[in-house]
């Protein structure tokens, strides 16, 4: 029976040190590596990711208020204007501005996330997580143990 | 038409559209250059914000281990 060094489990990442090898189990994969085949464990923050989710996130906040600059002035139109139309564009420009607010208050802002990124021979494997997530301090406390585990391990075994 | 002429026109529409993509690479870069500019600041405010309580924990452990 391996002797378990590590264990934790946060939001669809489930991490297990033992002293030959280190488990890590996501919401779509399952695999194990030997701690002879890592050269090291590191934590990357997804800057890329989350500057192009920030810019996403500008486009569609600026779409909402272009329809809702859109909506007012049609609003304002049904307004000053008289006859059946008026009446139509008012009401039309009310909607636009309903739904564009409704759409900007729900409208989630990014968050940028880390990984945990673990270094073979051949390549490298990453495994996200959020650093302000409850748990994160696990990941953490993980990360230290594994380091220290990876340098007592390669000494031993040279 | 001869070969030439067909040499020549086949040479100048790869030379355009050649010249079509290096402009459009060149705007492309330009504008994900000044997205990235605007977003820095955010950027920056993110990292620090993730980054405060995770590097004392990390420091925490290690030392821990040592």
């Amino acid at each position: 029976m391996e002797k378990i060094l590590s264990e934790f489990s946060i939001a669809n990442l489930d991490l297990k040190l033992t002293e030959d090898k280190l488990h890590i189990k996501t919401s779509s994969s399952f695999e194990t590596f030997a701690l002879r085949s890592i050269n090291g464990i590191g934590v990357v923050d997804l800057i890329e990711k989350y500057n192009a989710d920030l810019t996403e996130h500008k486009k569609k906040r600026t779409g909402h208020i272009s329809r809702i600059i859109l909506g007012s002035i049609l609003a304002f139109l049904g307004l000053i204007a008289s006859g059946p139309e008026a009446i139509f564009c008012l009401v039309l420009g009310i909607i636009i501005i309903g739904i564009s607010i409704f759409l900007l208050n729900n409208l989630s802002k990014p968050n940028m996330l880390s990984s945990v990124r673990i270094m073979m021979i051949g390549g490298s494997r990453d495994f996200e997580f959020d650093k302000t997530s409850f748990g994160s301090g696990k990941v953490a406390e993980f990360v230290a143990n594994v380091e220290s585990t990876l340098s007592a391990y390669h000494r031993s075994n040279n | 038409m001869g070969f030439w002429n067909t040499f020549v026109k086949v040479w100048q529409v790869r030379t355009s559209i050649r010249i079509q993509e290096r402009f459009e690479s060149s705007y492309h870069l330009a504008k994900k250059k000044i997205e990235t500019e605007n977003n820095l600041p955010q950027i920056i405010n993110e990292l620090n914000t993730k980054n405060a309580t995770w590097e004392e924990e990390l420091e925490k452990h290690r030392k821990k281990n040592e």
